[in-house]
């Protein structure tokens, strides 16, 4: 996160000479960092963007991109990429990692330089952000991943009353795309948006799996753990055997499960759906740490500690386009 | 290096390069190109329009939570 205050101070010395900046939130990079999972809803999405305000204390508006992600696909699917267009809506420079440094150098060469650069130290900045846990966490230990999984498409129910307070991730093996056998990995995560998190007194969390005629899953249903702790925030993990047997069909999942959330003051059942496509879901990020996972763009170079947004300030510029592209100050 | 073995590693190459389309990964827009003709949402939840951006120097940067 460390090219966000950089990025910052151009905004505070160029928004007055009528340059417009935009920060575009994407889907996320690293689904399952800090609890954080994919949204369902645009309404989800901009409740992300309150929160990134909050931990990054960013000035620069946001923009959501759409939940067809048609954005980030316009752009090319970086990460953390940064454009300037002139006033004609004509690209001028691309890069795909934010480098706000030679973003004042294109800028100081078309509007002009100004007459106090803004240092980051001069900006009121958070320095760290305090990470809301509903209940404890890492008392639940995670499901080795096995390795080469990538996300599938899922689609929540329409039915659903509630929020998805617990969010459906899956991922498979890749013989399952072709129709053959494999492995799927079904990940529940409570979104931390809503602060609500198991409520381990009752029962826990049961799911079953409904499926196209033909298509064998092993086990076709399933319970969570008996947990200790009252209550936690951790994923509930499980893994199947499925075989297609040639089928096209998706799978229909069902989930029952006990959320609360003590702001509120509610303890309540949830009974949410699910459709579970065989086609690799591009925009589903890829968590840290998973391994050979290829089903988002979430990795470069295999560094494996990058934040979502501009963590990557060791980068030289790299700009794709632009005649000051990759410049350095002399 | 045979012709032949040339030719099958111009071709893995190029395969490469389809794959990783392929995987999804669209190409970034190039210097010259119009502001894509894509909508987004401003903070209130309005349809915002990248057209909209139009008439100034605008300044796009990509990032999200994690």
């Amino acid at each position: 996160m460390r090219n966000v205050p950089s990025l910052e101070t151009v905004y505070r010395d160029y928004s007055s000479k009528g340059v417009r900046f935009y920060y575009v939130y994407k889907a996320l990079a690293h689904p399952e960092m800090n609890g954080f999972v994919q949204p369902f809803s645009i309404e989800e999405r901009l409740a992300h963007i309150k929160e990134a305000k909050r931990r990054l204390g960013t000035e620069i508006p946001w923009i959501a991109d759409s939940m067809g992600n048609d954005i980030k696909h316009a752009f090319g699917d970086r990460n953390n990429s940064e454009f300037l267009f002139d006033p004609e809506g004509k690209l001028i420079s691309a890069r795909d990692w934010s480098d706000p440094e030679a973003l004042r150098w294109d800028l100081e060469e078309r509007v002009g330089k100004v007459d106090v650069i803004t240092r980051v130290q001069d900006l009121d900045l958070p320095s760290g952000f305090s990470q809301r846990r509903a209940a404890a966490s890492s008392v639940v230990p995670r499901l080795e991943t096995p390795a080469g999984l990538v996300a599938t498409k899922v689609t929540p129910g329409k039915e659903a009353t509630h929020p998805h307070y617990a969010k459906l991730r899956a991922e498979l093996d890749r013989s399952l795309l072709s129709g053959g056998k494999g492995q799927l990995k079904l990940g529940f995560h409570l979104d931390p948006i809503y602060g609500v998190h198991w409520n381990n007194l009752v029962d826990p969390i049961q799911w079953e799996i409904r499926t196209p005629d033909g298509v064998l899953v092993s086990p076709g249903q399933g319970v969570g753990p008996k947990v200790a702790a009252e209550s936690d925030v951790d994923p509930r993990e499980f893994l199947v055997e499925v075989d297609r047997c040639e089928s096209n069909g998706p799978l229909e999942l069902i989930v029952r499960y006990y959320g609360c959330n003590d702001e509120e003051g509610w303890c309540m059942p949830v009974t949410q759906s699910y459709t579970i496509d065989f086609v690799v879901d591009r925009d589903a990020g890829r968590p840290q740490g998973a391994r050979g996972a290829r089903g988002g763009f979430g990795r470069r170079g295999g560094s494996g500690n990058r934040a979502g947004f501009g963590s990557g300030g060791t980068r030289g510029p790299r700009a794709l386009g632009g005649p000051s592209g990759g410049r350095r100050r002399n | 290096m045979t012709v032949t073995a040339r030719l099958f590693g111009l071709l893995a190459i190029l395969a490469s390069g389809v794959t990783l389309t392929a995987q999804g990964r669209a190409p970034m827009p190039s210097p010259g190109d119009p502001i894509p003709s894509v909508s987004g949402f401003s903070e209130d939840g309005s349809e915002f329009p990248l057209e909209h951006l139009k008439g100034h120097f605008t300044v796009i940067a990509f990032g999200c939570l994690t």
